[in-house]
């Protein structure tokens, strides 16, 4: 079975925020060729006017009392957050030159 | 009190708690001793903490004893968030990740007196079926050492199949308690989609991601489920309805019990003879306890594992897009958002990870989403309304549950397709949202000898259904009381 266009390979990686190691691109290329032929059965599979799944239950989306419940505290969140300061997620430079 | 045996079940230590012939902390002991012993060979534990395993069961022998689990030694595959302990998912992105809060799990199990031990190893945000997707050791088979004790809940199954625990929590997308619980010789269940809250579970893919235990006896099992089950306001997709007494219905098998077959699935061409050999004995069995067995066809069964791949890769590209390396887990510091965003990435996610958020992303995007996403959408529910139509002529289906025992390390790492195969029998109850579970029924002929998994899916929310007949086929035969042959690793 093919595998994928490395540029295919490249864009889906952009896409993904994805960068591949050089070491690993032929197989990835390979790998996803062989899966995504395999994924080609269902054309096989008459859908004509079937809708599209979705779940049953709850069939609808439960609300609650617009009261203030307890929330995770900020600190401890802090704590997880590989860069901050003074109670701020530090974030990389986002604004291209 | 003499040492408890490493073996007793979850029934008959809440049993024994709640009466005082044996104390939390005795319990506890018995099992940290174990893991001491068995952890370096099997690799099943992520994360230990003694410590923490001690004060609970301090806290249950000191307190009213009477909570449905009390006492009982719990682990928790490292899929759960824990407030109390780290939680990896399996993944170097999430290496050291305190979480700030408690997950629903962790919580109910608390509530009802469990004792957690650890965290559980997984294939990396419970993409496998082998527990190879991992930034340490595989898990290893207790029945085999040199193979795999299938995935991604392997840790979870390894432990309770080897005496490390009598039972632990994962989690099934598309088999992932199922499966390794079949390869390792336990009894596991997913129940329906929305039977138990996903609040407090690091999401792959939302809409077959449910959360189930494994055990040592189909009552242990339904004993657990009873805890997890029910209504969260933390989880909107939570059904609401009422939860049964699982463990009575154990007990209550209905009259004239029907068992579906559907025999074409036996054709599969990968399927193994002593697996197919098992499986067709224990349809016998079943019969001979009573339950007639019903010809049914599941016309669309073939399609179940190429729909699961487009649906389940498109659901995990986009949860895991929240890894951005800005709000937790691993940052590699880049010079731009977007280049810290991929080397972050690039760096946290392992292989089979970083294959799934491509595929996803090719499934979804514009120029092929009515060719995959869309469609395969429409293929699962022509396979939910074959289940619906089947289960008018009978009570619960029965198939194997993996279509091969437990494989060597390392046979199927380079070929992600054959490991997806092995999905055959069990992506189907996660697209159509139905409860099923996996009950040991026979060993292979050969050597080594390795455990093998009857599977028994019902309709939607009639775990009840499902556990009567795993319960059925249970009591005629002893499968679930055998052991692992662990004593040359000390145990």
């Amino acid at each position: 079975m093919a595998a994928i266009d490395p540029a295919e390979l490249d864009a889906l990686a952009r896409l993904s925020r994805l960068s591949l190691a050089d070491d690993e691109r032929d197989a990835f290329a390979r790998q996803l060729g062989e899966v995504i032929a395999y994924l080609e059965a269902l054309q096989a599979i008459d859908v004509e006017g079937v809708a599209p799944w979705r779940p049953d239950e709850p069939a609808a989306t439960p609300l609650r009392d617009d009261v203030a419940g307890a929330a995770v505290d900020r600190d401890a969140m802090l704590a997880a957050v590989p860069v901050s300061d003074e109670g701020l997620v530090i974030v990389p430079r986002f604004v291209e030159s | 009190m003499s040492a408890p045996s490493p073996w007793l079940g979850v029934d008959a230590i809440a049993a024994a708690i709640a009466s005082r012939e044996l104390d939390a902390l005795a319990v506890v002991e018995v099992a940290l001793a174990r893991i001491a012993v068995l952890q370096p060979r099997l690799h099943a534990f992520v994360h230990l903490d003694a410590a923490l395993a001690r004060t609970a069961a301090a806290r249950v022998d000191a307190g009213a004893r009477d909570g449905a689990l009390a006492g009982v030694p719990l682990g928790l595959k490292d899929l759960f968030v824990t407030a109390d302990m780290p939680t990896t998912a399996g993944s170097r992105m999430l290496a050291g990740w305190q979480p700030p809060y408690h997950g629903s799990h962790a919580r109910r199990l608390d509530d009802a007196g469990a004792v957690r031990l650890g965290k559980l190893s997984l294939d990396e945000f419970a993409m496998g079926s082998s527990n190879e997707n991992v930034p340490g050791e595989p898990v290893r088979n207790p029945w085999a050492l040199d193979r795999v004790a299938g995935g991604s809940s392997g840790g979870a199954a390894a432990a309770v199949a080897a005496g490390m625990l009598p039972a632990a929590i994962g989690s099934d997308t598309g088999g992932s308690i199922r499966q390794p619980a079949s390869l390792c010789g336990v009894v596991g269940l997913k129940p329906s989609w929305g039977r138990v809250t996903r609040a407090g579970m690091i999401a792959f893919a939302s809409s077959l991601d449910q959360a189930g235990p494994i055990a040592r006896s189909v009552r242990d099992v339904a004993r657990v489920l009873g805890v997890l089950a029910g209504a969260d306001p933390l989880d909107s997709t939570c059904a609401t309805r009422p939860v049964p007494d699982y463990v009575a219905a154990c007990d209550q098998v209905p009259a004239g019990l029907r068992v579906g077959v559907h025999r074409d699935a036996l054709a599969l061409p990968g399927l193994d003879a002593d697996v197919r050999a098992a499986f067709e004995a224990a349809l016998l069995r079943l019969r001979d306890a009573g339950a007639t067995l019903v010809d049914i066809a599941l016309p669309h069964a073939t399609a179940a594992v190429p729909t699961y791949y487009v649906l389940c890769t498109a659901e995990a590209a986009s949860n895991l897009a929240r890894y951005d390396g800005i709000r937790y887990g691993v940052r590699v510091a880049a010079d731009t958002l977007a280049a810290t965003l991929e080397a972050s990435r690039s760096a946290g996610f392992g292989a089979e990870v970083r294959r799934r958020i491509l595929l996803g992303n090719f499934v979804l995007r514009k120029d092929s989403y009515e060719h995959y996403y869309g469609r395969a959408q429409r293929v699962r529910r022509r396979i939910a309304d074959d289940y619906r139509d089947a289960f008018a002529r009978c009570d619960v289906i029965a198939s194997p549950t993996a279509p091969q025992p437990a494989f060597e390390l390392g046979a199927r790492v380079a070929d992600p397709l054959a490991m997806y195969l092995g999905d055959v029998f069990t992506v189907g109850a996660n697209l159509a949202g139905l409860p099923a579970i996996s009950v040991p029924c026979g060993f292979t002929g050969g050597a080594p000898r390795l455990p093998i998994g009857l599977q028994l899916v019902g309709p939607r929310f009639r775990e009840d259904l499902v556990l009567a007949a795993a319960a059925l086929h249970e009591r005629t035969g002893e499968w679930h009381r055998e052991r692992p042959p662990l004593a040359e690793v000390g145990a």
